[in-house]
Parts: C-alpha cells; sequence; structure tokens
C-alpha cells in the first residue's frame, strides 16, 4: 500500500473515532449547504418573477455600489459556511432526535416513511418550519 | 450574466427573493441572516424538497457505508469491494469520483443530472477528499 493509502485509511479511522457517523453527516450536510447557499446566491435577475437585480452581483458589490475587498468577500464566504455548519447540526439533532443517525442503510432509506423522515429533517431547517 | 464559461441560474421565480437581495444590500450584511432567508424562499418555491434531499441522502449512505468498511476491513478491501479504480498519482480524488460514481448509478438520473445532483458530487467529493487528507481535524477546522 502506498503512502497515500496508508495515510488515507489512517485518517478515516482517525475522523471516525472522533467524529462518528453523525459527524461525517454534519460535514457532507455543510458542504452542501454551502453549495446551495453559493448557487442561490450566484443567480442571475429573473423578470418574470419580478426579480430585477443580480444576486451574483450584490453579492460582491454592496447597496452603495462599492465593491467589496477581497478580504470582506472572504470572510463573509467564512461566515456564510459556518452559518451552513450551525443548520447542518441542527438537521443531524434532528435525525439524531429519531435515531435515525444509526438506521441510515440503503434498504431503510428506500422505505418511504424512513426517506420521509429525513426529507422532513432537511426541510424543516432548509425551510426555516 | 456569463461568468467565466458557466452561466448563473435565474434567481428564484419569487418576489420574495428581493428580501435576498435587501439582506445583501444591508450596510452591514450579516451571514446567518442572508443563509437563512436564501435557502428558505429557494426552498419555498420547490414543490416538494426530494430534488434536493435524494442527492445528498444517497451521498450520505454510500459514505457512511464506505468509511465504515474501511475501518472495518481496510482500505484496499474497501476499495476492491467498489472496484473502484485508484489513480496513483491522485489517490484521494480518484477514490471520491468513483465513489461518486457509484453514487449516481445507484439514483435516477434525474436526480443525478439535476443542478442539485450536481452540488451533492461537489460536496460529497469535497467530504470525502477532507476526511481521507485531514482526517478528524475535517470537521474541527468547520467548528473554528
Amino acid at each position: 500500500m502506498s503512502v497515500d493509502r496508508t495515510s488515507a485509511e489512517a485518517n478515516i479511522g482517525d475522523f471516525l473515532e472522533k467524529h462518528g457517523k453523525a459527524g461525517f453527516l454534519k460535514l457532507l450536510l455543510t458542504n452542501y449547504l454551502f453549495e446551495l447557499v453559493m448557487y442561490y446566491l450566484h443567480s442571475e435577475k429573473n423578470p418574470g418573477g419580478g426579480i430585477k437585480e443580480d444576486t451574483s452581483y450584490r453579492f460582491y458589490v454592496n447597496g452603495r455600489e462599492r465593491v467589496y475587498t477581497p478580504v470582506q468577500i472572504e470572510r463573509f464566504k467564512r461566515d456564510l459556511r459556518l452559518e451552513c455548519s450551525r443548520k447542518a447540526d441542527l438537521i443531524v439533532r434532528e435525525l439524531e432526535n429519531g435515531r435515525l443517525i444509526d438506521k441510515l442503510t440503503e434498504d431503510f432509506i428506500r422505505n418511504p416513511e424512513v426517506a420521509q423522515l429525513v426529507d422532513q429533517a432537511l426541510e424543516s431547517v432548509m425551510r426555516g418550519k | 450574466m456569463r461568468l467565466g464559461t458557466s452561466r448563473a441560474a435565474k434567481a428564484p421565480p419569487t418576489r420574495r427573493w428581493n428580501d435576498v437581495i435587501g439582506t445583501l444590500k444591508a450596510p452591514n450584511r450579516n451571514a446567518e441572516t442572508v443563509a437563512s432567508v436564501a435557502l428558505s424562499v429557494a426552498m419555498s418555491t420547490l414543490p416538494e424538497i426530494s430534488p434536493v434531499s435524494t442527492p445528498i441522502v444517497f451521498g450520505a449512505l454510500e459514505g457512511i457505508r464506505f468509511v465504515l468498511d474501511v475501518q472495518e476491513k481496510g482500505l484496499e478491501a474497501a476499495v476492491q469491494r467498489e472496484a473502484i479504480l485508484i489513480s496513483e498519482r491522485y489517490v484521494i480524488p480518484s477514490i471520491s469520483e468513483g465513489l461518486w460514481y457509484i453514487v449516481s448509478s445507484k439514483m435516477d438520473q434525474r436526480f443525478t443530472n439535476s443542478p442539485f445532483g450536481r452540488l451533492a458530487q461537489l460536496a460529497f467529493t469535497k467530504t470525502m477528499d477532507q476526511v481521507m487528507s485531514k482526517g478528524a481535524r475535517a470537521l474541527i477546522a468547520e467548528e473554528t
């Protein structure tokens, strides 16, 4: 086994030992929520829907038409990511409260009732219900 | 608007999206408010959550199954079981990409090929890369 493979294996063991399956889910959901937020915050105007400004413009230019500095933009992205991490934590807690995390297997998720419970956990946090 | 070679998606078709623009234009824009309002408004325009949830749920299942397999049987056995081709030069990315290929093969292609499927792919491969390259530090870094 090459050094890289050895390191990868050791790192997976290290991660699971300290954070478990819940930690893996939290990291995955943080990354996903961040991608979703960045996707939506880089959308263009939609005159048919009554949206006359690009959020992809407003992400980089403030209300006084001044461009944010690279440091300000990086800080804002870091803060957005932190908020996504908080939301991911809430989703994982909802799944834990429903005792769903230990049962997350392919057969389990194909059960419509279970899939609905997982969807509800995501939806309640993402829609702010 | 052209952004390099890609094209930005249109804003969600609701006037409530102007609330998101308002949070971005605020003098001291607040990331918590921007993220919460953007997700809430965007999700409210979708008739159901499954196009958003399905790709990442399948990714979660495969990711968890794989890391537990590695913990129990070792990386070589886990990789062989999945028939993942590893590039010796790019070991970690090739495992992550190989795993996503398996995830996508288990899902309806309308989910895989959707914008949410592509975002889930980015999140999944990044997560696997982080776990395999940083170990426990991958999550600790998120919390600081």
